[in-house]
């Protein structure tokens, strides 16, 4: 058994939630418990939840949508996701949709870094590499403490999870 | 109302996110895993129901590191491709787009329902599907376009993030409502 494997073993909770390690034939216990209570149109469950430990500051996060309502669902109200501000969204996960500012939020990864440090990084420069902190500034994303640059607690969440969802995701599609 | 007697893993697992404070129980059990350094357990999943059929999913990124040797090595976050997340999120990234995958959450729709529900036009609207489908958000089916299950996945989750985690300032930016638990 793996170490990890050997982790979930003796996590009572998350053994439950994601059944025994290395059994893996049809859905997890809790995704199943999801399919039997989603019976209505437009039902939706959504749950996110991760920690981490960036130099021995450890961190959890928590987030739940749960929207269950649509037994009755006659399309006359309107589901959470389609609901949702769109531009929102884009506000969201533009700072993100791009390699060099990806770049420069990993290069905080593993702790502060002055400009210098960020620019022998990620080879940006100058004007570039301003213009870029600049917009993760102000999607408060980073934060200048004296004079280095960090990850906020909501820009590490953030790339956690995009660049988790990133290896899981694209590998399975690459270019195509 | 969540029939939280119909789910109780979920319930013994999760429950602490939506109304308590403080990490929810699963956390709580991860906080004693993640030891090294670079540590992190990340669990993102779901179900939904469209139109009568379900779908459910759960993922678990799990990179805690097996002793003090292997934490020395590069973690999983700095080691993902950035022009993966590029290409990951910049479909994602757009107003229209999202308005697009919105209509469709609901059910199919033929072009011309689209053009309807969002506004867009001709080539306007074709550039942003081809966008999508190319991505394998969005699909051409019999009837039209629809979702694919991934594009589903991800539409609900930037839903749920930007709903949840932060409050939307407009021009001002984003502004944290939920900044989870820090030791």
């Amino acid at each position: 058994m793996l170490a990890w494997e050997r982790a979930l073993d003796e996590s009572p909770i998350t053994k439950a939630a994601f059944g025994p390690p290395g059994q893996r034939d049809g859905p997890r216990p809790i995704e199943q418990e999801w399919l039997n209570i989603t019976k209505g149109d437009q039902d939706t469950i959504v749950y996110l939840a991760g920690a981490w430990n960036r130099s021995g500051t450890h961190m959890a996060w928590g987030l739940g949508s749960v929207y269950l309502g649509g037994e009755n669902y006659d399309g006359s109200h309107a589901h959470p996701a389609v609901r949702a501000s769109a531009a929102g969204i884009e506000r969201l996960l533009s700072p993100l949709a791009h390699e060099a500012r990806v770049r420069i939020m990993q290069a905080m990864y593993d702790g502060p870094k002055t400009a210098d440090g960020l620019s022998a990084a990620t080879a940006l420069s100058g004007g570039s590499l301003y213009e870029h902190l600049q917009e993760l500034l102000d999607a408060t994303y980073v934060v200048k403490k004296g004079g280095a640059y960090d990850l906020t607690p909501l820009g590490c969440q953030i790339l956690v999870t995009v660049a988790i969802f990133a290896d899981l995701v694209v590998r399975d599609r690459t270019e195509a | 109302m969540v029939p939280w007697d119909k789910a109780p893993i979920t319930k013994a697992a999760l429950w602490n996110s939506l109304d308590e404070k403080g990490p929810p129980p699963i956390e709580q059990e991860w906080h004693g895993l993640i030891e090294h350094d670079q540590d992190i357990i990340l669990f993102w999943g779901g179900a939904w129901n469209r139109g009568g059929k379900r779908f459910g999913w759960t993922w678990i990124g799990w990179h805690v590191a097996e002793d003090d040797e292997s934490a020395k090595e590069p973690g999983e976050i700095t080691r993902t491709p950035a022009v993966s997340v590029e290409r990951m999120l910049a479909p994602l990234a757009h107003e229209a787009r999202i308005r697009i995958m919105q209509a469709l959450y609901v059910r199919a729709r033929t072009s011309g329902e689209l053009s309807e529900a969002t506004g867009l036009k001709g080539g306007n609207l074709y550039y942003h599907l081809k966008e999508l489908m190319h991505a394998a958000y969005v699909r051409e089916n019999d009837f039209g376009y629809d979702l694919t299950p991934l594009g589903c996945q991800m539409l609900i989750t930037v839903e749920s993030i930007a709903g949840k985690l932060v409050a939307d300032r407009g021009e001002q930016g984003l502004m944290v409502t939920s900044g989870g638990w820090e030791e």
